[in-house]
């Protein structure tokens, strides 16, 4: 995976035109997937680049894996008791896979997917539920609708039975059925939650094992020695690949890898950066990157915006705000 | 529930029309679910078993209790009423090897069997599986592909049966889980099942396959003869030190194992380690297994019992990770070696926190930074006892090269000075097993490598000896 410099420029002035499929055939109302978008973003890449980037940046098979000051990083993360494992523990949790790259089922659009998962995300913050459970929710509902057809009208009733395994896997206390169908406004009855949970099970066979992207930005963060601003704005800007249908086929520590990029180059003026850990080249990140700063500078759109407003609150210093206006900064406002 | 298990069982038979067996449960529905199943495991090994068996107070799966009296009661009306086996023709054919043997096997059950999970069970089902011809063309995860036998046990969630694959003709453990009408699949069972589809090792137990119908959920289990706590029971007064290390070693090549892809088990207990009539151990019921460190409110419930509770966990410390699970594995140790659990007949926290204060000695901030800040921690303990050595208090420890060592680094109040598993199997209490154990690749057990074995258990050579019969067929075992 090593990119030579120059190859790497290459890359980069190569990727505005680079198509997005979510963002093209979902028919999106908000044509952002126009060049003028990605483009300005190279600013705050490109000044990250010339000074973060050593020679051993291009040499990732050389570099030890894992990277150095695993065991500090897995301390700061109240995890000192696995030093032992640390090494693994990173693999394994690094190593996550992603989903095959496969359409979506034809009754399904992107469009209706972002509609369901703005939902779940609005369910999970009211429940007050873990970043993590909001993750394996919708890496549930990708899986199915990998696997099995499901009817538009039953998409809503998939999407909370998802969210409903996922608390069983992840919380220790779960939502009860019957409030879950409160806030779905009575479109589905607590028998048919628990029929749908059946049916996910069987139909995925109970592989509900997912190191979600979350654990790979809180280990990856720690390693970087990144300020909490930093996080918290990667950690937004992981919450809005989300909605994205085709965040589901990128891996979740390359996932993770991007969000923190951008939060850093998005942020590098207020300065203090950690090491840079190059576990992923440029052209790995490439394509993620412009997907979620588009979907930062697209703010409170209809249906959409449920990340934006959780993330606008005082509680989360308005970082949803600050990454719109810094990033609107370097690129014209869209149309 | 049981009941709707069967009917879907013979329903998925009739549908999937390999076994043609038609059976009229119509007028045996007012019955319990033993003789419901009794009537079909006959109804499908095949009519001449089914003929004998019926033959009043001949069969009977379980002998004990009250169990007894419904299976005969059952046997008598299941005769007057139509227990209809039409079209045997195959089932028949398929099963006539089987009837000596397995009728005879189920008659001698009768007076042998003490408990529903016997050692001594094992020989015969070996015979039985030997004589009973397998279908290849059977799938995995449908009802019809596995028998059941006899109930094992009824745990929180679940109630599970011994049985018999179809397809291969090998004993599973059947865990059949109880759907909760509110809550719908229990999250032990979910937590479970995920988690033990990606673990494929020698010391944990293998989940062969899933069952899903309409009305249950079955998880098929390889079977296991017997659990540690019953193998404690069976040998009282501290087992054999060769047998103590092989467990022990065992145990953690399985929580190596785990640890190393973040999993805790939280719930070890001698109940959840199985053991196999060869001395395999293997960690079993992942219910409360975690695949990261969370809060304590699952943790700390009532199933889980306190004796195998560390310290850190018992002052309310909401962050854990794998030290959690090598105290309750030292605990483990020593109690296979006293024969005797370390603290026992405690019941409340505090109770259990000045039991092992009195061994441990009160932590202070000096051998433990931070344990004055935990919320069950009470400065009143400073009065209380002195550390002991480990060898006082159990004195078998005192008597193996090493044991008392390994096992004051597994029981240390201060949850980051535990040996890790990883390093506890490198320690000198172990250094008298073959080398070769260190190298075996993950799924091979222990007991491939030549010369290792189980010795007899000192009370079972005396046993054995008194009862004299049956002593040829248990010299492959203990």
């Amino acid at each position: 995976m090593s990119v030579s410099p120059a190859a790497r420029e290459e890359l980069r002035l190569s990727f505005p035109p680079h198509p997005i499929p979510g963002a093209s055939d979902s028919g999106a109302s908000l044509s952002l997937q126009s060049p003028v978008k990605s483009a300005p973003l190279e600013k705050p890449v490109a000044a990250a680049t010339p000074g973060t980037a050593p020679a051993g940046r291009s040499q990732r098979a050389a570099q030890p894996w894992p990277p150095p000051g695993l065991a500090e990083a897995l301390t700061t993360l109240g995890l000192d008791g696995e030093r032992e494992y640390a090494g693994d523990i990173f693999v394994s949790v690094m190593a996550g896979q992603a989903l095959p790259k496969t359409d979506l089922p034809r009754a399904v659009t992107a469009e209706m997917r972002a509609l369901v998962v703005d939902w779940l995300v609005q369910v999970h913050e009211y429940l007050g539920l873990a970043g993590d459970t909001l993750y394996l929710a919708v890496h549930l509902l990708d899986s199915y609708l990998r696997v099995a057809p499901v009817r538009l009208r039953h998409l809503q009733l998939l999407g909370v039975a998802c969210l409903f395994v996922a608390c069983k896997v992840e919380e220790s206390t779960r939502p009860e059925p019957a409030s879950l169908c409160l806030l779905g406004a009575g479109s589905f009855s607590p028998a048919q939650l628990l029929r749908a949970e059946r049916r996910l099970l069987s139909r995925l066979n109970f592989q509900l094992y997912y190191p979600g992207p979350l654990l790979c930005l809180g280990l990856l963060a720690a390693l970087a020695r990144s300020r909490p601003r930093v996080v918290l704005l990667a950690t937004y800007f992981l919450e809005l690949s989300v909605l994205e249908a085709e965040a589901a086929g990128w891996e979740p520590g390359r996932r993770a890898a991007a969000a923190l990029a951008l939060a850093q180059s998005v942020l590098l003026h207020e300065g203090g950066e950690g090491p840079e850990l190059g576990l992923y080249s440029k052209a790995e990140l490439g394509p993620i990157e412009p997907c979620m700063a588009r979907a930062a500078l697209r703010g409170p759109a209809p249906g959409r915006a449920a990340v934006f407003l959780k993330y606008a609150r005082p509680q989360r210093q308005c970082i949803s705000l600050t990454a719109a206006r810094l990033l609107s900064r370097t690129c014209p406002a869209p149309p | 529930m049981l009941e709707d298990y069967f009917i879907l069982e013979i329903h998925t038979t009739e549908v999937s029309s390999t076994p043609t067996t038609h059976l009229c449960l119509g007028p045996t529905l007012g019955l319990d679910s033993s003789s419901q199943y009794l009537q079909l495991s006959k109804a499908i090994m095949g009519q001449e078993l089914c003929s004998k068996a019926l033959q009043p107070g001949c069969s009977c799966y379980r002998s004990e209790g009250r169990d007894a009296r419904s299976c005969r009661r059952s046997q008598t009306v299941a005769m007057d009423s139509a227990l209809e086996l039409t079209d045997l023709r195959e089932a028949s054919s398929s099963m006539t090897s089987l009837h000596p043997k397995g009728s005879h096997a189920s008659q001698a059950r009768k007076f042998k069997s003490k408990r529903p999970r016997s050692n001594s069970d094992s020989f015969q089902e070996k015979d039985l599986e030997q004589s009973f011809p397998w279908r290849k063309s059977l799938p995995f995860g449908a009802a019809s592909s596995y028998l059941n036998l006899e109930k094992l046990g009824e745990g929180t969630y679940a109630t599970v049966y011994k049985g018999i694959s179809r397809i291969n003709g090998q004993l599973v453990a059947l865990k059949v889980i109880s759907m909760n009408t509110e809550e719908g699949v229990p999250f032990t069972a979910i937590r479970e099942a995920s988690l033990l589809k990606g673990l494929k090792h020698a010391n944990i137990v293998l989940l062969h396959d899933i069952i899903h119908t309409k009305e249950t959920l079955t998880f098929v289990f390889e079977y296991m003869h017997t659990d540690l706590a019953q193998y404690m029971s069976e040998h009282p007064g501290g087992l054999h030190p060769h047998n103590v290390r092989l467990f022990m070693f065992q145990l953690l090549r399985g929580l190596a194992y785990i640890h190393h892809q973040h999993i805790l088990h939280r719930d070890l207990k001698p109940q959840n380690l199985l053991i196999s009539y060869l001395g395999e151990l293997k960690l079993a019921d992942f219910g409360l297994a975690r695949a990261k460190s969370i809060p304590s409110q699952t943790y700390s419930s009532e199933v889980v019992t306190l004796w195998y509770r560390p310290p850190d966990a018992l002052l309310g410390a909401t962050e854990y990770s794998s030290d959690l699970d090598i105290w309750g594995a030292g605990c483990i140790f020593i109690e296979m070696l006293q024969g005797q659990p370390l603290f026992p007949g405690v019941s409340d926290i505090i109770e259990q926190l000045e039991k092992i204060w009195s061994v441990l000695g009160v932590p202070t901030e000096d051998t433990w930074p931070g344990v004055s800040k935990l919320p069950n921690y009470n400065p009143e303990w400073f009065l209380l006892s002195k550390p002991e050595s480990l060898q006082v208090v159990w004195n078998r420890l005192g008597k193996i090269p090493g044991a008392e060592d390994l096992a004051s680094q597994m029981l240390r109040g201060f949850p980051r000075d535990r040996v890790s598993a990883q390093e506890a199997l490198a320690h000198d209490y172990f250094s008298t097993l073959p080398a070769e154990l260190r190298q075996l690749p993950d799924v091979e057990s222990l007991f491939t490598v030549p010369g290792v074995r189980l010795k007899p258990e000192i009370c079972n050579l005396l046993a054995s000896y008194q009862r004299n019969h049956h002593t040829s067929q248990f010299s492959k075992c203990w």
